[in-house]
Protein backbone atom coordinates (compact mmCIF):
# COMPACT_ATOMS: atom_id res chain seq x y z
CA UNK A 1 0.00 0.00 0.00
CA UNK A 2 3.07 2.55 1.11
CA UNK A 3 4.28 1.34 -2.14
CA UNK A 4 1.61 2.07 -4.40
CA UNK A 5 1.05 5.70 -2.60
CA UNK A 6 4.80 6.37 -3.47
CA UNK A 7 4.17 5.37 -6.60
CA UNK A 8 1.73 7.97 -7.43
CA UNK A 9 3.18 10.59 -5.60
CA UNK A 10 6.79 10.43 -7.42
CA UNK A 11 4.81 10.54 -10.84
CA UNK A 12 2.72 13.47 -9.82
CA UNK A 13 6.15 14.75 -8.86
CA UNK A 14 7.85 13.92 -12.14
CA UNK A 15 4.70 15.63 -13.86
CA UNK A 16 5.31 18.99 -11.90
CA UNK A 17 9.05 19.38 -12.49
CA UNK A 18 10.24 21.18 -15.30
CA UNK A 19 13.77 21.89 -16.19
CA UNK A 20 15.73 19.18 -14.20
CA UNK A 21 15.62 17.37 -10.78
CA UNK A 22 16.24 20.67 -8.66
CA UNK A 23 12.94 21.30 -8.68
CA UNK A 24 12.13 18.44 -7.29
CA UNK A 25 13.60 19.83 -3.55
CA UNK A 26 11.00 22.02 -3.01
CA UNK A 27 8.07 19.99 -3.88
CA UNK A 28 9.70 17.20 -1.48
CA UNK A 29 10.38 19.78 1.01
CA UNK A 30 6.09 20.19 1.08
CA UNK A 31 4.89 16.27 1.20
CA UNK A 32 7.49 15.29 3.73
CA UNK A 33 9.51 17.61 5.54
CA UNK A 34 7.93 19.15 8.50
CA UNK A 35 6.55 18.74 12.06
CA UNK A 36 4.56 15.13 12.45
CA UNK A 37 6.03 14.16 8.91
CA UNK A 38 9.19 11.68 7.70
CA UNK A 39 11.61 14.10 8.19
CA UNK A 40 13.23 16.96 9.74
CA UNK A 41 14.58 19.86 8.61
CA UNK A 42 18.31 18.53 9.13
CA UNK A 43 17.72 15.04 8.28
CA UNK A 44 16.42 16.45 4.61
CA UNK A 45 19.43 18.65 4.05
CA UNK A 46 21.52 15.95 4.73
CA UNK A 47 19.92 13.87 2.59
CA UNK A 48 19.65 16.32 -0.33
CA UNK A 49 23.74 17.03 0.30
CA UNK A 50 24.42 12.85 0.16
CA UNK A 51 22.41 12.95 -3.08
CA UNK A 52 24.22 15.97 -4.85
CA UNK A 53 28.15 14.19 -3.69
CA UNK A 54 26.98 10.96 -4.78
CA UNK A 55 27.05 10.42 -8.36
CA UNK A 56 23.95 10.35 -10.93
CA UNK A 57 21.10 12.52 -11.57
CA UNK A 58 19.70 14.56 -8.27
CA UNK A 59 16.42 13.39 -8.95
CA UNK A 60 16.83 9.66 -8.81
CA UNK A 61 19.19 10.08 -5.80
CA UNK A 62 16.22 11.85 -3.53
CA UNK A 63 14.00 9.77 -4.57
CA UNK A 64 15.50 6.16 -4.19
CA UNK A 65 16.37 8.13 -0.54
CA UNK A 66 13.05 9.27 0.51
CA UNK A 67 11.59 6.04 -0.74
CA UNK A 68 14.05 3.93 0.68
CA UNK A 69 13.22 6.36 4.69
CA UNK A 70 9.34 5.87 4.01
CA UNK A 71 8.97 1.61 3.07
CA UNK A 72 12.36 0.72 2.88
CA UNK A 73 13.49 -1.21 -0.41
CA UNK A 74 10.35 -1.66 -1.87
CA UNK A 75 9.68 1.98 -1.24
CA UNK A 76 12.32 2.81 -2.47
CA UNK A 77 12.09 0.99 -6.20
CA UNK A 78 8.42 2.27 -6.10
CA UNK A 79 9.08 5.84 -6.15
CA UNK A 80 12.28 5.86 -8.53
CA UNK A 81 9.77 3.89 -10.93
CA UNK A 82 7.27 6.62 -10.17
CA UNK A 83 9.33 9.50 -10.83
CA UNK A 84 10.42 8.04 -14.63
CA UNK A 85 7.42 6.70 -15.35
CA UNK A 86 5.65 9.34 -16.83
CA UNK A 87 8.89 10.52 -18.71
CA UNK A 88 9.12 7.12 -20.18
CA UNK A 89 5.40 7.91 -21.69
CA UNK A 90 5.41 11.63 -22.47
CA UNK A 91 9.18 11.37 -24.10
CA UNK A 92 8.52 8.42 -25.79
CA UNK A 93 5.57 10.29 -27.27
CA UNK A 94 6.92 13.50 -28.21
CA UNK A 95 10.04 11.66 -30.15
CA UNK A 96 7.67 9.39 -32.09
CA UNK A 97 5.65 11.76 -32.99
CA UNK A 98 9.08 13.80 -33.84
CA UNK A 99 9.68 11.05 -36.32
CA UNK A 100 6.56 10.33 -37.80
CA UNK A 101 6.62 14.33 -39.56
CA UNK A 102 10.29 14.61 -40.09
CA UNK A 103 9.42 15.93 -43.44
CA UNK A 104 6.59 18.01 -42.40
CA UNK A 105 7.82 21.62 -42.96
CA UNK A 106 6.10 22.93 -39.97
CA UNK A 107 8.01 20.72 -37.72
CA UNK A 108 11.31 21.74 -39.50
CA UNK A 109 10.27 25.52 -38.79
CA UNK A 110 10.10 24.75 -35.18
CA UNK A 111 12.97 22.39 -34.84
CA UNK A 112 15.36 25.32 -37.12
CA UNK A 113 13.95 27.21 -33.63
CA UNK A 114 13.79 24.49 -31.00
CA UNK A 115 17.98 24.06 -31.83
CA UNK A 116 18.45 27.56 -31.96
CA UNK A 117 17.29 27.91 -28.14
CA UNK A 118 19.13 24.78 -27.23
CA UNK A 119 22.42 25.69 -28.69
CA UNK A 120 22.44 28.84 -26.66
CA UNK A 121 21.19 27.00 -23.29
CA UNK A 122 24.54 24.62 -24.08
CA UNK A 123 26.52 28.15 -23.59
CA UNK A 124 24.76 29.08 -20.96
CA UNK A 125 25.60 25.71 -19.33
CA UNK A 126 29.15 26.34 -19.59
CA UNK A 127 28.31 29.73 -17.29
CA UNK A 128 26.89 27.84 -14.78
CA UNK A 129 29.42 25.31 -14.72
CA UNK A 130 32.34 27.77 -14.57
CA UNK A 131 30.20 29.81 -11.31
CA UNK A 132 30.16 25.98 -9.40
CA UNK A 133 33.97 25.09 -10.28
CA UNK A 134 36.14 28.28 -11.30
CA UNK A 135 34.54 30.69 -9.09
CA UNK A 136 33.77 29.80 -5.06
CA UNK A 137 31.21 31.75 -2.81
CA UNK A 138 28.53 33.94 -4.02
CA UNK A 139 28.80 36.44 -7.39
CA UNK A 140 27.51 40.00 -6.10
CA UNK A 141 28.17 43.23 -7.86
CA UNK A 142 30.78 45.39 -7.34
CA UNK A 143 32.38 42.79 -5.50
CA UNK A 144 35.46 41.00 -6.89
CA UNK A 145 35.00 36.63 -6.93
CA UNK A 146 36.57 34.48 -5.06
CA UNK A 147 39.00 32.35 -7.62
CA UNK A 148 39.29 28.27 -6.92
CA UNK A 149 43.09 28.48 -8.31
CA UNK A 150 42.47 24.16 -8.77
CA UNK A 151 39.05 24.62 -10.46
CA UNK A 152 41.18 26.74 -13.32
CA UNK A 153 43.62 24.52 -13.48
CA UNK A 154 41.20 21.07 -13.85
CA UNK A 155 39.01 23.05 -16.10
CA UNK A 156 42.18 23.96 -18.51
CA UNK A 157 43.66 20.44 -18.58
CA UNK A 158 39.49 18.83 -19.23
CA UNK A 159 39.27 21.38 -21.72
CA UNK A 160 42.86 20.79 -23.99
CA UNK A 161 42.92 17.27 -23.12
CA UNK A 162 39.50 16.89 -24.65
CA UNK A 163 40.00 19.51 -27.68
CA UNK A 164 43.47 19.15 -28.51
CA UNK A 165 44.52 15.38 -27.84
CA UNK A 166 40.75 13.58 -27.83
CA UNK A 167 41.04 11.81 -24.66
CA UNK A 168 37.88 10.31 -23.89
CA UNK A 169 35.33 11.64 -21.15
CA UNK A 170 35.65 8.68 -19.22
CA UNK A 171 39.53 9.23 -18.46
CA UNK A 172 38.73 12.87 -18.00
CA UNK A 173 36.12 12.73 -15.08
CA UNK A 174 38.45 9.89 -13.18
CA UNK A 175 41.17 11.95 -13.59
CA UNK A 176 39.86 15.23 -12.51
CA UNK A 177 38.27 13.58 -9.72
CA UNK A 178 41.56 12.15 -9.02
CA UNK A 179 43.35 15.43 -9.19
CA UNK A 180 40.90 17.06 -6.98
CA UNK A 181 41.07 14.50 -4.37
CA UNK A 182 44.43 15.69 -4.10
CA UNK A 183 45.14 19.28 -4.39
CA UNK A 184 41.24 20.87 -3.40
CA UNK A 185 42.18 19.74 0.71
CA UNK A 186 46.25 21.08 0.34
CA UNK A 187 45.23 24.50 -1.62
CA UNK A 188 41.32 24.59 -1.90
CA UNK B 1 22.47 -5.72 -33.99
CA UNK B 2 19.34 -4.25 -31.93
CA UNK B 3 21.26 -6.32 -28.86
CA UNK B 4 24.31 -4.54 -29.77
CA UNK B 5 22.76 -1.48 -29.43
CA UNK B 6 19.94 -1.69 -26.60
CA UNK B 7 23.64 -2.83 -24.77
CA UNK B 8 25.17 0.54 -25.82
CA UNK B 9 21.95 2.63 -24.62
CA UNK B 10 22.16 0.65 -21.25
CA UNK B 11 26.17 1.04 -20.51
CA UNK B 12 26.81 4.82 -21.65
CA UNK B 13 23.76 6.00 -19.26
CA UNK B 14 24.99 3.02 -16.68
CA UNK B 15 28.39 4.78 -17.39
CA UNK B 16 26.94 8.73 -17.45
CA UNK B 17 24.97 7.91 -14.02
CA UNK B 18 27.79 6.45 -12.32
CA UNK B 19 30.67 9.18 -13.08
CA UNK B 20 29.22 11.95 -13.78
CA UNK B 21 28.18 14.51 -11.38
CA UNK B 22 26.08 17.92 -11.61
CA UNK B 23 22.37 16.55 -13.11
CA UNK B 24 21.42 16.87 -16.88
CA UNK B 25 23.49 19.15 -18.92
CA UNK B 26 26.52 17.36 -17.21
CA UNK B 27 25.77 14.23 -19.02
CA UNK B 28 25.84 15.97 -22.73
CA UNK B 29 29.50 14.95 -23.26
CA UNK B 30 29.82 11.71 -22.88
CA UNK B 31 26.30 11.36 -24.81
CA UNK B 32 27.85 13.29 -27.77
CA UNK B 33 31.20 11.35 -27.46
CA UNK B 34 29.62 7.87 -27.68
CA UNK B 35 26.02 8.15 -30.07
CA UNK B 36 27.05 11.68 -31.96
CA UNK B 37 31.00 10.99 -33.07
CA UNK B 38 31.96 7.43 -32.33
CA UNK B 39 29.00 5.43 -33.18
CA UNK B 40 27.19 8.07 -34.99
CA UNK B 41 24.07 6.50 -34.38
CA UNK B 42 22.10 10.49 -33.99
CA UNK B 43 23.64 13.54 -35.55
CA UNK B 44 24.57 16.59 -33.88
CA UNK B 45 21.38 18.20 -34.67
CA UNK B 46 19.24 15.24 -33.22
CA UNK B 47 21.02 16.00 -30.21
CA UNK B 48 19.98 19.45 -29.85
CA UNK B 49 16.22 18.49 -30.86
CA UNK B 50 16.31 15.91 -27.66
CA UNK B 51 17.98 19.01 -25.51
CA UNK B 52 15.10 21.65 -26.62
CA UNK B 53 12.90 18.44 -25.84
CA UNK B 54 14.52 17.95 -22.15
CA UNK B 55 13.18 21.25 -21.05
CA UNK B 56 9.53 21.47 -22.20
CA UNK B 57 8.35 17.61 -21.14
CA UNK B 58 8.03 17.53 -17.16
CA UNK B 59 10.34 15.26 -15.74
CA UNK B 60 13.97 15.20 -14.49
CA UNK B 61 16.56 15.28 -17.39
CA UNK B 62 18.75 12.54 -16.84
CA UNK B 63 15.01 10.24 -17.83
CA UNK B 64 14.08 12.64 -20.54
CA UNK B 65 17.49 12.28 -22.14
CA UNK B 66 17.93 8.69 -21.68
CA UNK B 67 13.98 7.98 -22.87
CA UNK B 68 14.41 10.46 -26.03
CA UNK B 69 18.03 9.42 -27.11
CA UNK B 70 17.37 5.47 -26.50
CA UNK B 71 13.75 5.65 -28.33
CA UNK B 72 15.36 7.62 -31.64
CA UNK B 73 18.22 5.11 -31.77
CA UNK B 74 16.33 1.88 -30.65
CA UNK B 75 12.16 2.12 -30.60
CA UNK B 76 10.83 1.61 -27.07
CA UNK B 77 13.47 -1.22 -26.17
CA UNK B 78 16.09 1.60 -26.12
CA UNK B 79 14.13 3.90 -24.15
CA UNK B 80 13.80 1.36 -21.46
CA UNK B 81 17.30 0.08 -21.79
CA UNK B 82 18.48 3.42 -21.59
CA UNK B 83 16.15 4.83 -19.10
CA UNK B 84 17.29 1.60 -16.88
CA UNK B 85 20.95 2.16 -17.27
CA UNK B 86 20.57 5.96 -16.23
CA UNK B 87 18.77 5.00 -13.33
CA UNK B 88 20.54 1.63 -12.31
CA UNK B 89 23.54 2.60 -10.15
CA UNK B 90 22.69 5.86 -8.65
CA UNK B 91 19.43 3.50 -7.20
CA UNK B 92 22.00 0.83 -6.32
CA UNK B 93 24.33 3.38 -4.11
CA UNK B 94 21.81 5.60 -2.85
CA UNK B 95 20.41 1.98 -1.46
CA UNK B 96 23.27 0.75 -0.07
CA UNK B 97 24.18 4.06 2.14
CA UNK B 98 20.67 4.00 3.14
CA UNK B 99 21.15 0.72 4.28
CA UNK B 100 24.13 0.49 5.89
CA UNK B 101 25.45 4.36 6.29
CA UNK B 102 22.17 6.20 7.23
CA UNK B 103 23.53 8.52 9.53
CA UNK B 104 26.37 9.59 7.06
CA UNK B 105 27.29 12.86 6.69
CA UNK B 106 28.89 14.27 3.45
CA UNK B 107 32.16 16.03 4.84
CA UNK B 108 35.14 13.87 4.31
CA UNK B 109 37.42 16.25 2.40
CA UNK B 110 39.39 14.17 -0.23
CA UNK B 111 35.10 13.39 -0.88
CA UNK B 112 34.61 16.75 -1.17
CA UNK B 113 37.36 17.51 -3.28
CA UNK B 114 36.84 14.25 -5.65
CA UNK B 115 33.60 16.26 -6.30
CA UNK B 116 35.04 19.43 -6.47
CA UNK B 117 37.19 18.35 -8.96
CA UNK B 118 34.60 15.98 -11.36
CA UNK B 119 32.98 19.32 -11.92
CA UNK B 120 35.40 21.27 -13.00
CA UNK B 121 36.76 18.49 -15.32
CA UNK B 122 32.66 18.60 -16.84
CA UNK B 123 33.29 22.74 -17.34
CA UNK B 124 35.79 21.56 -19.15
CA UNK B 125 34.23 19.16 -21.35
CA UNK B 126 31.01 21.39 -21.84
CA UNK B 127 33.36 24.22 -23.06
CA UNK B 128 33.93 21.85 -25.92
CA UNK B 129 30.68 20.62 -26.41
CA UNK B 130 29.20 24.37 -26.57
CA UNK B 131 32.34 25.51 -28.71
CA UNK B 132 31.74 22.72 -31.66
CA UNK B 133 27.61 23.39 -31.43
CA UNK B 134 28.27 27.05 -31.49
CA UNK B 135 30.24 26.09 -34.85
CA UNK B 136 28.02 24.06 -36.35
CA UNK B 137 24.47 26.38 -35.51
CA UNK B 138 25.67 29.73 -35.79
CA UNK B 139 25.58 29.56 -39.55
CA UNK B 140 24.58 33.62 -40.35
CA UNK B 141 24.19 36.44 -38.36
CA UNK B 142 20.43 35.61 -37.67
CA UNK B 143 21.19 32.33 -36.06
CA UNK B 144 24.88 34.22 -33.96
CA UNK B 145 22.10 36.85 -32.83
CA UNK B 146 19.10 34.32 -32.12
CA UNK B 147 22.00 32.37 -29.70
CA UNK B 148 23.50 35.57 -28.00
CA UNK B 149 19.76 36.81 -27.59
CA UNK B 150 18.81 33.19 -25.73
CA UNK B 151 22.25 32.97 -23.80
CA UNK B 152 21.71 36.32 -22.21
CA UNK B 153 18.37 35.61 -21.53
CA UNK B 154 19.22 33.12 -19.71
CA UNK B 155 21.91 34.68 -18.01
CA UNK B 156 19.21 37.50 -17.16
CA UNK B 157 16.83 34.23 -15.04
CA UNK B 158 14.71 33.73 -17.91
CA UNK B 159 13.48 29.91 -17.15
CA UNK B 160 15.18 27.48 -19.83
CA UNK B 161 11.42 26.11 -20.74
CA UNK B 162 10.55 29.34 -21.79
CA UNK B 163 13.72 30.10 -23.91
CA UNK B 164 12.87 27.34 -26.07
CA UNK B 165 9.24 28.53 -26.33
CA UNK B 166 10.26 31.73 -27.47
CA UNK B 167 12.71 30.27 -30.00
CA UNK B 168 10.44 28.02 -31.67
CA UNK B 169 8.30 30.86 -32.12
CA UNK B 170 10.35 33.30 -33.47
CA UNK B 171 12.18 30.49 -35.62
CA UNK B 172 9.22 29.24 -36.75
CA UNK B 173 8.63 32.83 -38.02
CA UNK B 174 11.97 33.29 -39.78
CA UNK B 175 11.78 30.17 -40.92
CA UNK B 176 8.66 30.93 -42.71
CA UNK B 177 9.48 34.28 -44.22
CA UNK B 178 13.10 33.29 -45.42
CA UNK B 179 12.32 29.69 -46.25
CA UNK B 180 14.44 29.42 -49.16
CA UNK B 181 17.86 31.67 -48.10
CA UNK B 182 18.35 29.61 -44.32
CA UNK B 183 17.67 26.14 -46.63
CA UNK B 184 20.78 27.10 -48.75
CA UNK B 185 22.71 28.30 -45.84
CA UNK B 186 22.37 25.17 -43.94
CA UNK B 187 23.10 23.00 -46.91
CA UNK B 188 26.28 24.95 -47.17
CA UNK B 189 27.04 24.73 -43.96
CA UNK B 190 26.47 21.16 -43.93
CA UNK B 191 29.90 20.62 -45.98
Amino acid sequence: MIAIHLFLTFCKFSLLCFGGGYMLIPLLTAEFVGEGKLLTVERFGNLVSISQLTPGPVGINTATFTGFLQGGFRGSLAATAGLVFPTLILAGLAISFINANKDKKWLQGILYGARLGAAGLIIFAVVIFARMSVLTGELQWGKVPQISITGILITAISFVLTAKFKWKTTWIILVSGAIGAVLVPLIG
Amino acid sequence: MMFKKLWLLFFTFAKISALVVGGGLAMLPVIEETFVRRKKLITQEELLDVIALCQMVPGIIAANSAVSIGMKIAGIAGAVAALTGAVLPSFLVILLIAWFFPGLSPENPYWLGAFAGIRAGVTGLIAVTAWKTARRTAVGTVEVLAIAAVVAAALWGVSPGIIIMVSIIGGMFWFFCSCKRIGKRLSGGEK
